[in-house]
């Protein structure tokens, strides 16, 4: 028997009239995998979503489900599971009737209903709620009863639609680590949208970065954030400096970028690069570092003047110009030497710290 | 849950009104369908039942009361068999086309019901559009009798009062967010269950409401059915009017009148207690 991925999209593609919400995108979510779809508003990621769960017809391309083509049956024969941003619990029916009813629709003894039901509720941590109403629930609560729904019969995909941006900010993150591990307990393969990019960065075994109806980038969390592959993945990851040059020289390890004005990076890469190539620099605030006059040159450095400094608590941001243009520094507490607004510093950063993209 | 107080002042033109308008006239009618009446001298003050008496044991009154009933209740269960699919289909609709199914459903309620009955006069006479196309499909040989019936009644009176079930349906059906039911169906219920377990019971305050307001409304009619039934029907309503208005026996309309907000407010109970009963199966 050959295994197939859990969840397989082949060019899935949906229009709303002139607008391509989705636009013929391809994936690959294996068993037991947490993947998520993260980009800015209107990207597609619910459309992408919706489809999965059956709830929109694609206008082209295919979706199987452990390689069973599910495009043409409705979302009640495609045994998934759902955790919508709004809870969507059934007003009308206590806890345990809105775990039970997975069971229920499915016709199991009532024996096995009631322990499935209490087994569902410990795992989100609920058990002795069972006969509350919905409506005598914290948010957090709620979304774990609908997480037990979806969970209770055993479905073969979990689809999660940005669950936890009701939440306030707290619960939201714990929340998510509770997730990563009902889901590993679960064994469930999932789907997860978001549009926060530290949230998608915590739990995600891979993280899909879509823009625009299409993805830009799949990769580990790790991959994407360090590796970004295009300017859009680079800016929307976290905070980056970028600069936009031509390559000057290159060999098959590195790059040497060239600024409009002149200036010289030095850059690691694994792409082959040819000169003249036009190109972006990206690299990290959290790389950037201040160096005094004694230390051993990083590969890429200039001399700047401070322009404001901020304290976050865990680091501090610090705005230097240099070069003509801003760049913005993130120091940890610990390694800071005070600056101040109008000091003169030398800022830089090594050569594998900064990624070279295409324009 | 924290309840925002409103300021008393603005309650009180509410509750002068109703107690000028509704409350004293009702007091009043208890009041005066207890005098005696004689058609040479009129009504006299006194405290006598004998009009109840007369309501509760002569059979033309229960005739008329079963009628009425019956009727009421075929309209309401008509308007809400009809009226259920409608608004459950104008929810989908979204915009300009909403606006229109809208204003088609509620457009009725802005002619006069006399013109709407005169309308099923037309429409269901021997020689009305109905019978024309079953003559000439030959499906009958001689004119069905559509007309000055209880069927003719129960058509103009569900017309009628359609638009009143179609609101109370669609403020509930609104109410229910499109995620609940992705929700029920992803959790594998076909459309039927969805109906059954989630649709239905979460629109039971819509239909209950609906149902009252059609029930009362059908019960208080008297216009259609005197149009369409030609006068072979006599609706309690009718009885009313009749006593109010030609023999002047005040003091039995209005026994009449109570007897019937009797009636309505026992079947506003039942309906409270099923609603309920019902609702209770599904927690
Ligand atoms: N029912 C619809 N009719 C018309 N256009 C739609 C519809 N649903 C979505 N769209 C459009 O499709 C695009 C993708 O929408 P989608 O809801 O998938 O975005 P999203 O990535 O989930 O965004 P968000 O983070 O805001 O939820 C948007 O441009 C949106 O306006
Ligand atoms: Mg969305």
């Amino acid at each position: 028997m050959t295994t197939h991925p859990a969840i397989e999209l082949a060019g899935l593609t949906k229009r709303f009239g002139d607008v391509v919400a989705v636009d013929s995108i391809g994936l690959e979510v294996g068993v037991g995998e947490l993947v998520s779809l993260l980009g800015p508003s209107g990207c597609g990621k619910t459309t992408t979503l919706n489809m999965v769960a059956g709830f929109l017809d694609p206008d082209a391309g295919d979706i199987r489900l452990h390689g069973q083509s599910v495009a043409d049956r409705p979302p009640h024969k495609r045994n998934s599971g759902m955790v919508f941003q709004s809870y969507a619990l059934f007003p009308h029916m206590s806890v345990f009737e809105n775990v039970a009813f997975g069971l229920r629709v499915r016709r199991l003894p009532k024996a096995e209903i009631e322990r499935s039901v209490h087994e569902a509720l410990a795992m989100v941590r609920l058990d002795g709620l069972h006969d509350r109403s919905t409506q005598q629930l914290s948010g957090g609560q709620r979304q774990r009863v609908s997480l037990a729904r979806a969970l209770v019969y055993q479905p073969d995909v979990l689809l999660l639609d940005e669950p936890f941006s009701n939440l306030d900010a707290k619960l939201r993150v714990a929340m998510r680590a509770e997730l990563v591990e009902i889901q590993r307990r679960a064994q469930v393969t999932a789907l997860f949208v978001t549009h926060d990019q530290e949230e998608a960065m915590h739990i995600s075994d891979r993280i899909v970065v879509m823009n625009a109806g299409r993805i830009e980038q799949i990769g580990s969390p790790t991959d994407v954030y360090r590796r970004p592959e295009s300017v859009f993945v680079a800016d929307f990851l976290g905070e980056a400096n970028l600069v936009e040059g031509r390559i000057a020289a290159a060999t098959a390890e590195t790059a040497t970028v060239e600024t409009a004005d002149g200036l010289q990076f030095r850059a690691e890469t694994t792409k082959p690069w040819s000169n003249g190539d036009a190109c972006w620099l990206m690299v990290r605030p959290e790389h950037l570092v201040v160096c005094a006059d004694t230390d051993p040159a990083p590969a890429n450095r200039m001399h700047g003047t401070v322009k404001s400094h901020a304290f976050l608590g865990s680091a501090h941001i610090v705005q230097v110009e240099a070069a003509g243009r801003d760049w913005s520094l993130k120091l940890s507490d610990s390694e800071w030497t005070p600056v101040a607004p109008g000091d003169d510093v030398a800022i830089g950063w090594n050569a594998p710290d900064c990624v070279v993209l295409n324009a | 849950m924290l309840k925002y107080r409103l300021p008393p002042l603005l309650v009180w033109p509410a509750t002068a009104f109703l107690g000028a308008f509704l409350v004293y006239p009702l007091l009043l009618t208890v009041a005066i369908s207890f005098d005696e009446f004689s058609a040479l001298e009129g009504m006299k003050p006194a405290f006598q039942v004998g009009h109840y008496k007369t309501l509760l044991t002569d059979p033309y009154y229960h005739g008329v009361l079963l009628d009425t009933l019956r009727i009421s209740l075929i309209v309401t269960l008509a308007s809400l068999i009809i009226g259920y699919p409608l608004a459950l289909w104008m929810t989908r609709l979204e915009g300009v086309w909403k606006a229109i199914a809208m204003f088609c459903a509620l457009a009725p309620l802005m002619i006069s019901v006399v013109i709407r009955s005169l309308g099923w006069l037309v429409i269901l006479s021997d020689t009305g559009v109905i019978n024309q196309l079953l003559l000439a499909t030959g499906i009958v040989s001689s004119p069905v009798r559509l007309l000055y019936n209880e069927f003719a009644v129960i058509v103009g009176l569900t017309e009628a009062l359609l638009p009143f079930m179609i609101i109370s349906l669609l403020v509930s059906l609104q109410a229910i967010p499109n995620s609940i039911l992705q929700a029920a169906s992803v959790a594998g219920a076909g459309h039927w269950i969805v109906f059954r377990r989630i649709l239905l019971p979460l629109s039971l305050p819509g239909i209950a409401a609906g149902s009252l307001l059609v029930f009362a409304i059908a019960t208080s009619s008297f216009v259609t059915p005197r149009i369409l039934s030609g006068g072979h029907i006599n609706m309690v309503a009718n009885v009313v009017v009749d006593n109010f208005l030609v023999t002047l026996n005040w003091p039995f309309g209005a026994a009449v009148g109570i007897l019937l907000l009797i009636v309505v407010l026992l079947v506003f109970l039942l309906q409270h207690w099923l609603t309920e009963r019902i609702l209770g199966r599904y927690r």
